[in-house]
């Protein structure tokens, strides 16, 4: 054994890398963001049973393992052609609103708020979750951790398995719920619902109530004028478990509805000469670029693209929170990029009121949890939507059911250019006449924050911090100054 | 005293899993409270809140040789200037944290354990040698952790 001094400097490659070009008078003329993903693990899960996989994928991703288990579960379903049962549905999405519950309190909480209740100008050391604990005080903080956890009970006790869910099944889920795991569900379910009030609470009055973060929220640093798409349910309102996938240009204007496979008709990918990822656009559009405005065919997902696209929420307080966002923001759609942030504390109260209403009702409890298998199909593509944007998971199977293609397609990849465009405008703002501080490090890493990117999310080896590095170029392309936060 | 002895990593991403492994192969002969995360974040705190002590083990990068152990404290690890991780929250922000907000409830000893890893990039549920290697001194060590109690 020994002591050691940790030297944070890990590894880069494979993390976020963001290159920014200035112009001849030392202002932005460009700006990029690569990151490297992991590599192989749709290769991992070829040979694999298609019922194994869903198992498999929860481990994927420590923060989106519900989120994993369901789309693969989902796209089991299709293999063997089979359909589940009312209340295997009930369960599944009971499951997932308890998963964003838990997942968009931590990003709000952890991530999101201390930007704002704290403020971007503040010392990093103060601006971090410890700060904002001091700023809302103890006692609410204790309240929103231990109501979080009532999340996370739920998850475990759907799960089957403490921390990797194993319950979802072809056609259904392997365990029904009792009627004494009704009333606990119920019963945390209350708690759940008074901690998405509480966080709409805190929103508005740290947030709105204060003119300098509202500013912010409205400013054109943070602005990218985009299209839209997310899941949406036969009343048009929003869904995360299933639905229609619903694209929408900039005005709010539909662009097309798809189901399964048909994804591949609207979503295409562009590679690009700086970076060896892969960069999704819509196909029915064409490559227009990195551009933001009317015409783009970049789109983005997760919060705000779902608020956006949908005609309400399915639960009443959340729809009076939606209502309220699109009256304060005066615009349809909504291109704040900060706007995010509201759009995430009205979700997570919307499915803390979801898994409410699902442990309230009667058909929860049925034995009905598993429908019979059908033939092998050879293909099926599970789409949900994960609190960080649409998810796609997209398999081809031989006869027997073993895994002969997978394609995922997670938020991130989706919000590729809607990122790098985020990143583009706030340096674009911030960096003037050659004048680069710290400070425009956290204002562009607040452009990101909202898509609360998930690069290496499978790996969260120590010192667990997800290195960042901004290299600045001047006109000759050459290195000017670097920024870090490691 | 109440001791849990906590498992963080990713069980298929090879030298990920090393803190899971510890936690597995220890719980099979050793009577204690184990637990196995696949994140940092609060539910950390969910699982060591209430303990005297907590043992933490999880996978470490520094560049050192692969299968190293590190005893570590909280300090140790914690190095960044600025808390904010886009994605997820470090260990040591997570721990404070909980001195924070639970002062009477955090165990009041929690060490961590670490392991020097080699590959955390591709998928797999091996580790490489000789992190599997470091796996039964870092059962070892914990064992004389628990039973000084």
């Amino acid at each position: 054994m020994k002591k050691i001094e940790i030297n944070p400097i890990t590894r880069l490659e494979g993390h976020g890398k963001i290159a920014i070009f200035l112009d001849e008078s030392g202002n932005v003329a460009e700006a990029f963001f690569q990151v490297v993903e992991l590599r192989g693990y749709e290769k991992f899960l070829v040979g694999m049973p298609i019922e194994e996989v869903p198992r498999t994928v929860s481990t994927i991703c420590g923060v989106c393992r519900a989120i994993h288990h369901t789309a693969a579960t989902k796209a089991s379903d299709q293999i063997y052609g089979v359909e589940p049962t009312e209340t295997a549905k009930k369960i599944r999405e009971l499951f997932v609103n308890a998963h964003y519950v838990e997942d968009h309190a931590v990003i709000l909480y952890a991530l999101g708020l201390p930007d704002f209740v704290v403020g971007p100008e503040a010392d990093p050391a103060e601006r971090n979750i410890v700060g904002l604990v001091k700023k809302v005080g103890v006692d609410v903080a204790k309240e929103v951790l231990r109501k979080r956890s009532y999340a996370v009970k739920i998850l475990e006790m759907l799960g089957g398995k403490p921390i990797h869910p194993v319950a979802g099944l072809p056609g259904g889920w392997s365990k029904r719920i009792t009627e004494d795991e009704r009333q606990e569900i119920e019963k945390l379910a209350k708690e759940l619902v008074e901690l998405g009030k509480l966080t709409i609470q805190i929103f508005e009055d740290v947030i709105l109530k204060n003119e300098k973060y509202m500013e912010l929220i409205t400013s054109d640093a943070y602005r990218s004028v985009l299209n839209y798409m997310g899941t949406i349910d036969e009343k048009g309102r929003v869904n995360y478990y299933d639905g229609v996938q619903k694209i929408i240009d900039t005005k709010g204007n539909e662009i097309g509805r798809f189901t399964g496979k048909e994804y591949l008709n609207y979503i295409a990918e562009r590679v690009l000469p700086w970076s060896y990822l892969k960069m999704p656009y819509l196909k029915t559009i064409g490559w227009k670029g990195i551009v933001d405005g009317d015409g783009t065919s970049l789109y983005s997902v997760g919060p705000l693209a779902r608020l956006n696209v949908a005609d309400g929420m399915n639960t009443p307080l959340a729809q009076e929170a939606y209502e309220k966002m699109f009256d304060v923001l005066k615009e349809r759609p909504i291109h704040y990029v900060m706007a995010y942030h509201w759009a995430r504390a009205i979700e997570l109260l919307n499915a803390a009121e979801r898994v409410l209403e699902l442990a309230q009702d009667p058909e929860i409890t049925s034995p009905d949890v598993r429908a019979e298998l059908g033939e092998v199909t050879g293909e099926g593509v599970g789409i949900i939507e994960a609190p960080r944007g649409t998810l796609i998971h997209h398999y081809k199977t031989d006869e027997k059911g073993i895994v002969t293609e997978a394609n995922l397609i997670v938020a991130t990849t989706h919000n590729k250019g809607p990122i790098t465009l985020a990143i583009r405008k706030a340096a674009k703002h911030f960096i003037k006449n050659g004048q680069v501080d710290e400070k425009i490090l956290n204002y562009v890493e607040m452009a990101f924050r909202p898509y609360d990117l998930c690069l290496a999310c499978a790996t969260h080896v120590l010192p667990g911090r997800l290195p960042i590095e901004i290299n600045i170029y001047d006109c000759d392309g050459n290195l000017y100054k670097t920024l870090r936060n490691f | 005293m109440k001791t849990i002895v906590v498992g963080i990593g990713n069980p298929i991403l090879r030298d990920d899993s090393v803190g899971i492994k510890v936690v597995e192969e220890l719980s099979r002969d050793v009577d204690v409270d184990t637990a196995i995360l696949t994140t940092t974040n609060f539910e950390v705190l969910d699982k060591i809140l209430g303990y005297d002590k907590a043992i933490i083990v999880d996978a470490i990068q520094t560049g050192n040789e692969p299968g190293t152990i590190y005893e570590l404290s909280i300090d140790d690890v914690f190095v960044t200037y600025s808390f904010t991780n886009t994605h997820n929250l470090t260990l040591a922000t997570t721990l404070k944290l909980g001195y924070v907000i639970f002062p009477e409830k955090m165990p009041k000893e929690i060490k961590l354990i670490a392991i020097e890893v080699e590959d955390v990039e591709n998928f797999g549920e091996e580790c490489t040698p000789k992190v599997k290697e470091a796996i039964p001194k870092v059962v070892e060590t914990i064992k004389k952790e628990i039973s000084k109690r």
